[in-house]
């Protein structure tokens, strides 16, 4: 790796500690209200899910508002851009999937695969629709808007909705004790294909990216 | 020494006749380093390349000359050279537009050499 | 080594900014950009410094394409105008934080002039750039053009919002560094005049083409202005070029442009011969050429 994506790098994976961090206190929040409003805590692991879907969802919006431009007006060229915004989500999602990893099989080591799978795929998935969404908001595409509403909102729910009730654990857990192999390939290949239009359809874009 | 610039003449014109100016009252001495082209650039707010413009221009006229590494010198004799172009500049410019302008009006030879002899009084 | 910018075309949807312009930018010069507003002065040199894309052309620097290199884009600095709009991010950060990616990014970045200037402008490092004035974001944006030790380094009018003083200051900041650097600076402006002894060269930049680029005091050598009598002159200035006519009654005034050393002849005619600002000429220029 060059000495500039390095810096590059170094600068980049600092702003988007920044906002996994605001979504980390946020979850801290929510516990502490359950713990405060429901006298328990709140599913710890869902709550992974949660800190690292949204700031990953997000930076679709983010980075082709801001981010990309910020760098592309200090005359970075484009192709060294994109690889970096790669490697930092890469590693954002390795480090979200270990925590995970360690979270789950510690308290509900059954679904330990499954689960395991099935995050894996959903953060794919966030990350894919993410760029498509933020792209378009960029190309100032109604679309672009709209996406946006439904990712938050998707996400949202399915990594917070757990948060509230022993039930909705419980169900989640059942509901991924009772996950066949096949539906997991089926959500594979739904999230890889979401993923991989997400970054061609983002290369494509940022070739020509342009700072009004 | 600072005069302001304006925008009659070209600036590098201003800048030479400043620093003959300079050397006809004797606030540059001859023999003594003049501005640097950075030095005037900084002070009257211009580009180095148009001070350096003017210096070349007194260069030319043999009032400056370069020291290599040192900087830039008044020449002996220039405080001289000086006055007889600004003699010459003087009748082209005053002299020659007074009598025409005294053409203009009507004011014949006798009546301008009164004129100028009143003013000498005063 | 200099920055040329070849058969530029850029289009924004239907509406064509730049047309075909063709510049080439030498080394260790001080250049005014001059245009009227929407003319692309902003549009040519973030196309200069790879920031867009352009529609048709290219843009070399030594000899090798600048677009994606960034052995290229390490010599180029465009300081843009910050501006207070919800999709800029630059104004959401603190001076501070800017100043930090500033140095990330460019690979020649001078901390203790940048440091410098902070002091000497008397900016506080941990306010949000948004809430500052418009006289202290210019500010930023000219401390990030010098401490960039850029070799081609662009200002889009950093004088904008900088009061009368501060500009001076400017000028005068802009000329040391220059003067110890030989960078080569690219200035937009529309305050011509003040600017004008400043610029070694001056660029005129009107309806996406460059319609002159000359050694300023060259061009204002032979730019003229006569008035006088009508009929006096339009006999002497038959055969020259002529621009933006005055009427008045029964006088006449015309801005001439004479051809590089020549020198003009009254003819005996009695006419007022002037000499004529920067910002007279680029009014003139723009202005409608006279057939005669």
């Amino acid at each position: 790796m060059s000495e500039e994506t390095k810096r590059l790098l170094k600068y980049d994976l600092l702003c988007a500690l920044k906002d996994i961090l605001i979504f980390v206190l946020i979850a801290l929040g929510v516990q502490l209200w359950c713990h405060y409003m429901y006298k328990r805590m709140a599913n710890m692991v869902f709550l992974a899910d949660f800190a690292i879907g949204m700031p990953l969802f997000a930076w679709g919006g983010k980075d082709w508002l801001v981010q990309i431009r910020l760098y592309v007006s200090t005359g970075i060229t484009r192709k060294r851009i994109f690889r970096v915004l790669i490697m930092r989500k890469l590693l954002v999602i390795l480090a979200g999937i270990f925590i995970e990893a360690a979270m789950i099989f510690i308290n509900y080591p059954e679904i330990g695969i499954k689960f395991m799978a099935v995050s894996g795929f959903f953060l794919l998935f966030v990350w894919g629709f993410g760029d498509i969404a933020g792209v378009l908001v960029y190309q100032r595409k109604k679309l672009g808007q709209i996406f946006l509403i439904i990712g938050y909102m998707m996400i949202g729910m399915l990594s917070a909705g757990s948060f509230f009730s022993e039930n909705q654990v419980g169900f989640w857990v059942v509901f991924l004790a009772e996950i066949t192999p096949e539906t997991i390939a089926v959500i594979g290949v739904l999230a890889v294909a979401v993923f991989a239009g997400g970054i061609c359809f983002a290369k494509k874009q940022i070739r020509n990216y342009m700072v009004y | 020494m600072k005069e302001v610039l304006n925008q009659e003449k070209s600036i590098y014109i201003q800048i030479a006749e400043m620093i003959e100016n300079d050397i006809l009252r004797d606030v540059i001495l001859e023999e003594e380093r003049v501005p640097s082209t950075n030095e005037l650039a900084k002070l009257y707010v211009i580009n180095p390349a148009t001070a350096a413009k003017g210096i070349n221009l007194l260069v030319d006229k043999g009032i400056l000359y370069k020291k290599r590494g040192v900087g830039m010198f008044v020449e002996s004799g220039a405080k001289e050279k000086i006055k007889v172009g600004r003699k010459a500049e003087f009748y082209e410019r005053f002299v020659i537009s007074l009598l025409k302008e005294a053409k203009s009006l009507g004011i014949g030879k006798a009546e301008l050499i009164g004129m100028i002899e009143k003013a000498e009084e005063k | 080594m200099s920055l040329e910018l070849k058969n530029i075309t850029k289009c924004y949807g239907k509406k064509t900014v730049l047309n075909g312009l063709d510049l080439t930018l030498e080394e260790g010069k001080i250049y005014g950009l001059v245009g009227r507003n929407g003319a692309g002065k902003t549009t040519m040199l973030s196309i200069a410094s790879a920031q867009n894309p352009t529609t048709k052309g290219e843009i070399m620097l030594d000899g090798e394409t600048v677009w994606e290199n960034q052995k290229c884009l390490n010599q180029i600095c465009f300081s843009r105008e910050i501006v207070n709009s919800a999709d800029n991010v630059s104004s959401a950060l603190k001076v501070k934080e800017y100043l930090r990616m500033a140095q990330m990014l460019f690979p020649y970045w001078d901390k203790e002039m940048a440091d410098r200037l902070v002091e000497e402008f008397e900016l506080d490092e941990k306010q949000k750039i948004m809430k500052l004035s418009k006289g202290m974001q210019s500010m930023i944006t000219i401390i990030v053009a010098l401490a960039s030790k850029a070799k081609y380094t662009f200002l889009d009018e950093p004088a904008a919002g900088l009061d009368v003083v501060a500009r001076e200051n400017f000028y005068r900041l802009l000329l040391d560094e220059y003067s110890e650097s030989g960078r080569t600076f690219v200035i937009s402006t529309h305050i011509i005049e003040e600017a004008a002894d400043v610029f070694e060269e001056v660029i005129f930049l009107n309806k996406g083409t460059i319609m002159l680029k000359e050694n300023t005091e060259e061009l204002l050598s032979r730019c003229i202005h006569i008035s006088g009598k009508a009929e006096d002159v339009d006999d002497i200035i038959k055969g020259k070029r002529a621009f933006h006519q005055e009427k008045m009654g029964r006088s006449k005034g015309i801005t001439l442009m004479l051809d590089g050393g020549e020198i003009f002849d009254k003819k005996g005619r009695d006419v007022e011969v002037s000499p004529l600002s920067l910002q007279d000429v680029f009014v003139a220029l723009c202005g409608r050429e006279e057939k005669l």
